[in-house]
């Protein structure tokens, strides 16, 4: 009885490991700064079109559903990425927002976030290297 | 049948497909294709039976405007809230154009596929936007999604509050975002017109065999959307000139055949509307609260229509439970001859669990009471009813 009660509190319990940092990264060229968590999730949920330097941030994000992505939103806004993906859906669908950009992997996003001045991204914190710039740890 | 047929054919496609948007290059064009679908299914619990209008009740309106209704037929009803939907974006080399379609198959229209969106988009710039063609009028604060199942809590749309007899509209509109202070506001202002040919809404008060279109002519409006960490409130404003055209008659209960009607308004008497609307949210991660108000005054008619609701949405772990209550009740203009016991009147409470299968799909349950608060001398009365549907709803 004790080890059905002990493997019950154990499938109960919630997972207690600590997510992998993300870091938030930018052109080394661009004109962005330090940005706050709140900046991060107003660009990537549609809701932060225009910064005050006037430049116009271009989110990228990963296709299909890696785990990147899922602790991405996870860490940002607390919501799944089914949670997040529903509120995508009444966006893109509705004309009012054009869908984010999405790439294949944390190499490709390096790549592109390399190239466009105005892109943001977001890669482990270790992958993040000296072709970008790192904005945000997220942890 | 028919439509049922239409969701089982289109029923392994929707399955199949990659969960993701489709994009295609063509030279410097870029076109991408994605999808929602929804297989509702209801089983009608119990209500109040008898014979409403050619409807064989208990019965439950969940779509006024496609003519949705569950109803006392018995077995297992999919017509009511299965769709499918595709949307196809172009966008051209100038990245400030794109042109945007969108086509839905109901099986509450026998899955007749209707275009519901067509529009050409101008990025002005990164706060504005400027759209031209078919659009959804932004009515109430789910107006937009009312068709993508995965973006409502819900197996179908509170029908107290959403339910008017136009739901789209030709024309132009003007998009801006920006930011104050810590607000996020996101403006659209709009002009147009509609025209609906075999209105599902008129059907569903004057009989399925009943006929009548329906004009908007002069549209003007606009919603302000103010969001601000965890709040967020939306109101909306809609002027137009309305006119109805009863091509056939409407169904006589006693002699079961369909009379002319006698209704002025019925018979292209044009009348001015105002809609008015507001929804206030708080969104605090694992809870959602969210109230929305209507109010539709018609100069110089009998009766003003209001409708609230109430929802309260908890959220786990990969699933979410949403308890909500809506309801409708039209007032009576005594000045101007109206009946205060001949009034609509309804209410609607439904409990909705959601599970997420995966970050594209979910499968819902809701159970729902409906209790008619008609005044006496109210007709079509469609009486109580308790629903249970379940949904699988699927964005590719």
């Amino acid at each position: 009885m004790k080890i059905i009660v002990f493997s019950l509190l154990l499938l109960l319990s919630p997972l207690s490991a600590a997510e992998p940092a993300l870091a938030i990264i930018a052109n080394q060229d661009s004109d962005y700064s330090n940005l706050t968590r709140r900046q991060v999730v107003d660009i990537f949920m549609g809701k932060l079109t225009v910064m005050n330097t006037g430049t116009f941030p271009q989110p990228l994000d990963y296709q299909g559903n890696p785990e990147i992505r899922e602790r991405f939103y996870h860490l940002l806004t607390g919501k799944s990425l089914a949670q997040v993906n529903a509120y995508w859906a009444r966006m893109s669908f509705t004309g009012q927002l054009n869908p984010t950009r999405l790439l294949n992997d944390q190499k490709v996003m390096l790549r592109a976030v390399g190239k466009n001045q105005a892109a943001l991204g977001y890669v482990d914190q270790a992958e993040a290297n000296a072709t970008v710039k790192t904005l945000l740890i997220v942890e | 049948m028919r439509q049922m047929l239409v969701v089982v054919l289109l029923f392994p496609f929707v399955l199949l497909s990659h969960p993701a948007s489709a994009e295609q290059q063509i030279g410097d064009f870029r076109f991408a294709g994605s999808g929602f679908m929804t297989l509702g299914v209801g089983q009608m619990l119990s209500g109040t039976r008898g014979a409403v209008l050619d409807k064989n009740c208990p019965c439950l309106v969940t779509d006024y405007a496609q003519n949705g209704i569950y109803d006392g037929s018995g077995g297992l009803q999919f017509a009511p809230d299965s769709k499918l939907g595709l949307q196809g974006t172009a966008y051209f080399p100038d990245p400030r154009f794109s042109l945007t379609a969108q086509a839905v198959a109901r099986g509450s229209q026998n899955g007749r596929i209707n275009l519901e969106w067509l529009y050409a988009s101008y990025q002005i710039s990164d706060a504005s936007k400027l759209q031209i063609g078919r659009k959804r009028l932004p009515i109430f604060y789910y107006s937009d999604s009312q068709d993508i199942g995965f973006a409502l809590p819900w197996t179908h749309l509170p029908p107290q509050v959403y339910g008017w007899e136009a739901v789209n509209y030709n024309g132009i509109s003007f998009q801006y975002q920006t930011q104050w202070r810590d607000w996020d506001i996101n403006a659209q202002l709009l002009a147009g017109r509609e025209q609906v040919k075999d209105s599902g809404y008129w059907q569903v008060y004057n009989g399925q065999a009943s006929r009548t279109d329906v004009q908007w002519e002069r549209i003007v409006g606009g919603s302000v959307t103010l969001n601000r960490a965890w709040f967020e409130t939306r109101g909306s404003y809609l002027q137009s000139d309305t006119q109805r055209n009863n091509l056939n008659g409407v169904f006589n209960s006693a002699t079961q055949t369909l009379q002319p009607s006698a209704d002025a308004f019925l018979h292209n008497r044009v009348t001015q509307q105002k809609i008015y609307s507001v929804s206030f949210a708080a969104d605090l991660t694992d809870w959602l609260v969210r109230s929305e108000h209507l109010l539709i005054d018609r100069p110089g008619a009998s009766f003003k229509d209001y409708a609230n609701r109430l929802g309260v949405t908890r959220r786990f772990s990969g699933w979410e439970l949403t308890g909500d209550v809506a309801e409708y009740h039209a007032q009576a203009v005594i000045a101007q001859g109206g009946d205060p016991q001949g009034q609509e009147s309804h209410i609607n409470q439904s409990l909705t669990t959601r599970y997420f299968l995966s970050p594209q799909s979910d499968v819902k349950a809701q159970i729902e009471h409906q209790r008619d608060r008609g005044g006496v001398n109210w007709q079509p009365k469609y009486g109580n009813a308790t629903l249970l549907t379940l949904a699988y709803d699927r964005i590719f």
